[in-house]
């Protein structure tokens, strides 16, 4: 969560709500999974659940990352940046 | 009670109004990241920390509407609201269906319009008596005691008493008319 408020430069204040409705999603589509690691259980709550990216959450972020490389790439061709944008 | 006491208890109230799956499986991974968040704001600043608590309280009030109506989307719940609504229907239409059947049989020659109306709320009534009584069934059939909540069992029993008043009192007044008596309303 505090992540993706430094990344969004304050712009996106994300709460538990939204983060574990996100994450039952992601969950249910198979592209996070319950992760076998943990960290020290004498340095943290051994409770604690930890999810990592599945095989299945790469390629649906690689092709994410893509499409929106693309989309950026058509804009460039066509010149539809703003003047005041630099990329 | 103290403040972090108080608040964590409020959170953990405001949970439980998450569907039944949604709770199992998130409501103390839920906890923690909310006690880790308190944690952290109270070590920061205690400026503007009501207003953050605020916040998190609103947006897990959110999230709970969105997941409650994201299930009722899904139509889980109108499924188990229609399969729980099929057996009482189906019972209640056997136990009018014969009178539905005296009145046409009986009452073909004069001429009236089918009572709709009538049959509607004889059915109706059955309906909602057994939907009253169904849970008081399971609990009987698995074990459990009725009476663990005496006031709830007391309403459920004063209603059943009066549905079943009302349907015999509608079946007593109508019975000359399924009969075939004429001039009976």
């Amino acid at each position: 969560m505090k992540q993706v408020e430094i990344d969004s430069e304050g712009k996106v204040t994300m709460g538990p709500g939204t983060l574990y409705g996100s994450l039952k999603r992601m969950l249910e589509a198979g592209l996070v999974r319950e992760s076998d690691k943990r960290v020290d259980p004498e340095m943290d709550d051994e409770r604690r659940i930890y999810y990592q990216i599945t095989g299945m959450g790469t390629e649906a972020l690689a092709a994410e990352l893509e499409r929106y490389q693309h989309i950026v790439t058509i804009a460039q061709q066509r010149k539809l940046f703003p003047k005041t944008f630099s990329l | 009670m103290n403040e972090k006491t108080t608040a964590h208890a409020l959170y953990r109230k405001l949970l439980t109004l998450y569907p039944r799956n949604f709770k199992e499986q998130f409501s103390e991974s839920m906890e923690q990241t909310f006690n880790d968040l308190y944690n952290e704001q109270k070590r920061q600043a205690d400026r503007g920390f009501f207003s953050f608590m605020f916040r998190i309280f609103v947006e897990t009030a959110l999230g709970i509407i969105k997941e409650n109506i994201l299930l009722l989307a899904q139509g889980n719940v109108m499924k188990n609201i229609l399969t729980n609504l099929r057996s009482p229907s189906i019972i209640s239409f056997i136990l009018v269906f014969p009178f539905m059947f005296l009145e046409l049989a009986n009452r073909r020659n004069f001429h009236e319009g089918f009572p709709i109306a009538l049959f509607g709320l004889m059915w109706l009534l059955p309906v909602v008596f057994i939907l009253i009584l169904m849970p008081m069934s399971r609990s009987l059939r698995t074990g459990n005691s009725i009476i663990t909540n005496p006031i709830i069992l007391l309403i459920r029993v004063v209603f059943l008493a009066l549905i079943a008043w009302m349907w015999l009192g509608l079946l007593i007044d109508q019975m000359p008319c399924f009969l075939g008596v004429p001039n009976c309303d």
